[in-house]
């Protein structure tokens, strides 16, 4: 499971939980022998990329990353070698298949649980008469309830016959016949007034991976990115404020500065960054009223950086436990580290609110 | 329904992180559930410089938590690229007496911020 991905798309299903879903009709398609040939080449194509060192990598990473890297390495999948198998066989089915694939997408399901659960796809398209241009990233969600919370799902290779930007909008997908598709599942989908968009396919899912029916919603995400940081927390059953932090040493003592961030981890869980991004310079008896909320069940790990162009300082870690904390009581924890001849003492003032 | 609100009224930039201005946005999280942006479309901001005022009334930004809201201003760098923007200052309300505050915020970085704020519950 990806806990950054899943903190980023939360308030995207927030907000597809507020919006008007148009009213959609189910279809149904049949592949013919040249849309059969498409789909089961792709899930060849993935099956070759994921033999390859580069390839493992790349799964590897996509299993926590932030969007905004997932979307690289989407990307490095989409451009590699081993599917260059599959735009060779658009171009060379061109006549043959009675509807335009303007675009190829390239991305990972997951779901999310919100109250409500959530089904996903974060990915990265690309016209496949232009494979040197750019990708342009995207975000599909719709409701599932059936979802497993912060579970990863497979790949997913979309074709599709609308241009990689005018991706955004309602669809309505529906599952492609078994009997079609050898190694995989794959989906069909329309947009709410009844367009053909295309198909999609997931190497190696099993039934149980299959869309059914499936009505969501697709954003387009400029330069990768979600905008949103990773800092929404799912519910847990305590609540704890780290209210500031003092910098009690930092090296060079007077006029000197350190760039300061931490990272949290409730559980052993989500790591979450805040600053999110950037850092907040602090000089020597400087206090800084971070105010980050933390929800945890058992314990937080912390750990303080001084941001460097060279390589980020790590400023030492802790571990703080349930038992060192009582609910309405400040607690301050060190957090101290040497650095050869340089000793470095934080302070972080914490409040167990419940 | 939450037990606290607290309306954010009006931001006085009184110093910014870089020369001439600063893309100013919010994101903010109460209890630490859902952020919200502020504006609240992707990439849009509010261009600020010294002696420069925002006022927070299209929409208003009304916040509502339980324990604790958390209010981060931002510098946008990089239209879409939030992972590139400069952090500017934060302010972490807890619960408190009905009325109008202000608070002046700053950085080493140069920002410097004055936050206007009505606690409504």
């Amino acid at each position: 499971m990806n806990k950054n991905l899943e903190s980023q798309a939360a308030p995207y299903a927030n907000d597809l939980k507020k919006m008007a879903k148009p009213r959609m009709n189910k279809k149904s398609k049949t592949l013919n022998s040249a849309e059969k040939q498409l789909v089961n080449t792709a899930i060849k194509c993935y099956n070759n990329f994921a033999k390859t060192n580069q390839g493992r990598q790349v799964l590897a990473n996509l299993n926590s990353q932030p969007a905004e890297e997932m979307s690289k390495n989407l990307t490095t999948m989409a451009k590699s070698s081993e599917f260059g198998e599959l735009f060779a066989l658009i171009t060379k089915l061109d006549n043959m298949v009675d509807w335009p694939i303007k675009s190829v997408s390239i991305g990972i399901n997951f779901s999310i649980e919100l109250v409500i659960g959530f089904a996903g796809t974060l990915g990265v398209a690309i016209n496949p008469s232009n494979l040197t241009g750019d990708t342009v990233a995207f975000l599909g969600l719709g409701v599932d309830e059936g979802v497993d919370e912060g579970a990863m799902g497979g790949i997913q290779v979309g074709l599709w016959t609308t241009e990689p930007e005018d991706m955004k909008g309602w669809s309505i997908g529906v599952e492609i016949s078994v009997d079609d598709v050898v190694g995989g599942t794959a989906g069909a989908y329309w947009s709410f007034d009844g367009t053909f968009l295309g198909i999609a396919v997931t190497p190696g899912g099993g039934e149980e991976d299959g869309i059914d029916v499936k009505e969501s919603y697709t954003w387009i995400l400029a330069n990768g990115a979600l905008g949103i940081p990773p800092i929404y927390q799912p519910p847990a059953k305590h609540f704890l404020i780290f209210k500031k932090i003092k910098a009690v040493n930092i090296a060079g003592g007077d006029g000197s500065k350190n760039e300061i961030y931490f990272k949290f981890t409730p559980d052993g869980g989500a790591t979450y960054p805040y600053p999110s991004w950037d850092y907040v310079s602090m000089a020597e008896g400087d206090e800084w009223k971070c105010g980050r909320s933390v929800r945890f069940n058992n314990s937080v790990k912390v750990k303080l950086y001084d941001a460097d162009d060279g390589g980020d300082d790590n400023l030492g870690e802790v571990t703080i436990k349930l038992s060192d904390l009582k609910i309405g009581d400040e607690t301050t924890i060190k957090i101290k580290s040497s650095h050869g001849i340089d000793d470095r003492d934080f302070h972080l003032y914490t409040e167990l609110i419940y | 329904m939450s037990k606290h609100q607290i309306q954010i009224n009006k931001i006085d930039c009184k110093g910014t992180s870089e020369s001439g201005h600063d893309e100013v946005y919010i994101i903010a999280q109460a209890d630490g559930g859902l952020p919200i942006r502020y504006p609240s479309e992707l990439g849009s901001y509010n261009s600020m410089k010294d002696g420069d005022s925002w006022t927070l009334s299209n929409p208003n930004l009304i916040l509502d938590f339980d324990y604790e809201v958390l209010v981060t201003l931002w510098d946008q760098d990089v239209k879409y690229l939030p992972s590139v923007a400069t952090f500017l200052v934060n302010m972490d309300f807890t619960p408190h007496a009905a009325g109008a505050y202000k608070e002046t915020l700053d950085n080493h970085n140069g920002a410097k911020y004055e936050l206007k704020f009505t606690y409504i519950k």
